[in-house]
């Protein structure tokens, strides 16, 4: 017997182990595919692969050693990288400028920045990005095989490359620094400084370089057009690189104060790398007796390695409260008018250049939505009189923790979020003869933990995944999903689809489940416009509530939404107007949730929304 | 907190098999996504600004009453989690 069962347990274990590790190899490969994008990266210290390059809007050509002995920053972007504006914009202002003017870095070796195009499309766009930011110098790496032999990931990508031990031939330039993402400039200052101390301790570099004018001479020593004024400054054969760089200061002040004129406030924003964010919106539902109101202030400020919000908001809920009469002989209508404000603080800092810690932390006073208002309304009018009755304060504080992990920058996270909230509400009643007014639970306290995945599945497709576990008191544990991809379909059309179910299983009372599916297609007419429709379909199968007597949980529920939205976006400011009505279907109401027939009585809604949005 | 919450004697079958179905469902997810590399020269359409899942309200395309009117949309914990505003 017992050889028997050796036997039947050898090959379930050599299935199990089998599956083992094919599982094992599939998550290493595809892990392995996802790292070695990464891990192919040039790495600090690391010889320099060289290149040459055409001149943006020229046929100019430029070689990385045709700056040997100095220090060259490359700067990669791509017009449509949002980042990618301040970190340009800075390492003009902050590292090319301000070396310019010191002649160097402290040991006298000269710098280059050199942003790095790499998107061909677009032209226009590029040049508008090229005049906001007021680089100076750019190269077209159009086919993105610089970036590649330098091992870019995500955008803005930043190296620091060290000519000053670099040959005639080319070789010895080495990486100083590489970075996916923009740490500001005091970091490259830092990198640039520590660069030929020991080589040029002794002799002043730009007086060596001023000395050696063949192998520090551009290629161009002829004309040199600048990136966006298109004025022509000839260099004579005997400018050395500093006096060329210098020219190409001079350039770049003249063509940055007509830019000033056009874009004030990227000018505006030169030397510092904080982005705030003011964003005031205001929501409207309404229906023929109830009318809800979200008003709410947004504030954000980021840096190149923490974030900061607060969110203020407050909340109305009007409501021409209805007993149904047939089920409800105490109760008489009356109307309620209640607010809640609330807040919500967030905190993101980088711990790595691919690592980001978040917390948020928040809290309201006032009922969360109409029907609690309701229900505690129904509450009151049949047991407030009653001893064990008590005012409702509805209340609650929320924390939360995160830990995302951008193994793609920019393109591909995964993010692990564990919260805790605490809410006081307002609970139900029950009063059996003969028995003293039962109170139900007033205290709720739910943990949850989440997992968010984006990815940029192909060039036209991102997709967003969401798991979420809720636990709450009395209640047994909530599954979540979400699931979001947004799709370009054409140049100007965007459609956005959204899937998500919810699974709450209880062995004695049944199982929650509800699912919604939904879409935004949106269509930009120019640059600035953007008119999108959108419908979505929610379902679920009633509330699980366990009571006596008298029952508040939702019955089935289906809900419609449609509209339009219309998006404007400017340079520093863009909104949103909405418009849609929604409707809200219930299963017939059973008899022991009666009371609450006009609660949960079918309604057509109106939903208005404007969102106002304004950076600086 | 999660060991104990998962460790905890009102833990059912049901439980588990959730938790374990939701483990192999992200891993396979996450291993899907390390398999997946698109070229930055390739990114501009999926970098468009209404292509991102941003936080910004401008960018959001849910209404916020949603999670107030439907019991399952909720994404927040505690009351509106559970849609149990009178828990009985």
């Amino acid at each position: 017997m017992a050889a028997i069962k050796a036997r039947v347990a050898q090959p379930a274990s050599n299935l199990l182990f089998m599956k083992a590790q094919v599982l094992r190899s599939m998550i290493g490969f595809c892990f392995g595919v996802g790292w070695g994008i990464l891990s192919l990266n040039a790495n600090p210290g690391d010889p320099a692969p060289q290149f040459e390059l055409s001149r943006w809007q020229s046929e100019e050509s430029v070689k990385l050693n045709d700056y040997q002995g100095g220090i060259v920053v490359l700067d990669f972007f791509a017009y449509w990288c949002v980042p990618c504006l301040t970190t340009s914009t800075d390492l003009e202002d902050n590292i090319q400028n301000y070396y310019s003017k010191l002649d160097g870095n402290p040991h006298r070796v000269p710098v280059r920045v050199m942003s790095m195009n790499i998107e061909s499309s677009y032209p226009k766009k590029t040049e508008q990005f090229i005049n906001k930011t007021g680089a100076s110098f750019v190269l077209n790496d159009s086919d993105g095989a610089i970036y590649k032999k330098f091992g870019g990931r995500g955008l803005p990508f930043l190296v620091v490359l060290d000519g000053t031990s670099a040959s005639t031939q080319g070789d010895g330039w080495k990486i100083a620094y590489q970075h996916a993402g923009y740490e500001g400039s005091a970091k490259i200052r830092a990198i640039i400084n520590a660069l030929g101390d020991s080589q040029f301790s002794s002799t002043p570099s730009n007086d060596r370089i001023r000395n050696d004018e063949t192998s520090l001479m551009p290629s161009t020593k002829a004309s040199i057009e600048s990136d966006h004024s298109n004025v022509v400054i000839n260099i004579p054969e005997k400018d050395t690189f500093i006096d060329h760089l210098e020219d190409q200061h001079e350039q770049h002040h003249i063509s940055a104060t007509a830019d000033s004129e056009s874009s004030p406030s990227v000018r505006r924003n030169r030397g510092t790398l904080r982005t705030h964010y003011l964003e005031p919106f205001v929501e409207v539902l309404w229906s023929s007796d109830i009318f809800l109101v979200e008003n709410n202030l947004d504030y954000r400020v980021t840096g190149p390695n923490a974030d900061f919000g607060l969110g203020v908001s407050y909340g109305i809920i009007d409501i021409d409260y209805e007993p149904f009469a047939a089920a409800d002989i105490v109760g008489f209508p009356t109307h309620l008018s209640e607010g809640r404000p609330s807040f919500l603080l967030s905190y993101s800092r980088n711990l790595n250049p691919m690592v980001i810690l978040s917390a948020t932390a928040g809290g309201y006073k006032g009922f969360t939505d109409h029907r609690s208002l309701w229900l505690d309304e129904y509450y009151r009018q049949q047991f407030s009189g009653i001893e064990g009755y008590l005012a409702a304060d509805p209340r609650g504080i929320n924390f939360s923790l995160g830990l995302r992990w951008e193994y793609i920058p920019g393109n591909g996270f995964i993010e692990v979020t564990g919260s805790y909230s605490e809410d006081y509400i307002s609970p139900g009643y029950e009063r059996i003869l003969f028995e003293p007014l039962f109170r139900g639970i007033d205290f709720l306290k739910s943990t949850s933990i989440g997992v968010n995945l984006e990815n940029v599945l192909t060039p036209r497709l991102r997709s967003l995944q969401q798991f979420q576990f809720i636990d709450t008191t009395s209640r047994e544990l909530r599954f979540s999903y979400q699931g979001s991809l947004n799709w370009a379909i054409k140049e100007s059309w965007v459609l956005r689809t959204v899937g998500g179910a919810t699974v709450e299983d209880d062995e004695n009372r049944g199982t929650f489940n509800s699912f919604s599916v939904g879409f935004n297609l949106e269509h930009d007419w120019n640059e600035t416009w953007f008119l999108s429709v959108a419908a979505r379909y929610y379902q679920d199968n009633g509330q699980i509530e366990e009571s006596l007597l008298v029952d508040s949980g939702v019955p089935p529920l289906q809900t419609f939404q449609s509209g339009i939205t219309l998006r404007w976006q400017g340079e520093e400011s863009s909104f949103k107007i909405i418009a849609q009505p929604y409707f809200t279907r219930f299963d017939t109401v059973k008899r022991d949730v009666a009371p609450f027939a006009n609660l949960y009585a079918d309604r057509n809604w109106g939903l208005f929304g404007f969102t106002y949005s304004r950076r600086f | 907190m999660f060991v104990i919450l998962l460790t905890s004697s009102h833990i059912y079958k049901m439980r588990i098999r959730n938790v374990g179905a939701f483990i192999l469902l992200v891993w396979v997810l996450i291993a899907a996504s390390g398999c997946t590399h698109v070229k930055v020269t390739e990114q501009r359409l999926v970098s468009k600004p209404n292509m991102l899942f941003s936080d910004s309200p401008v960018f959001n395309y849910q209404s916020r009453f949603i999670t107030q009117i439907e019991p399952g949309s909720a994404a927040d914990g505690g009351n509106q989690g559970t849609g149990c505003t009178a828990c009985q």
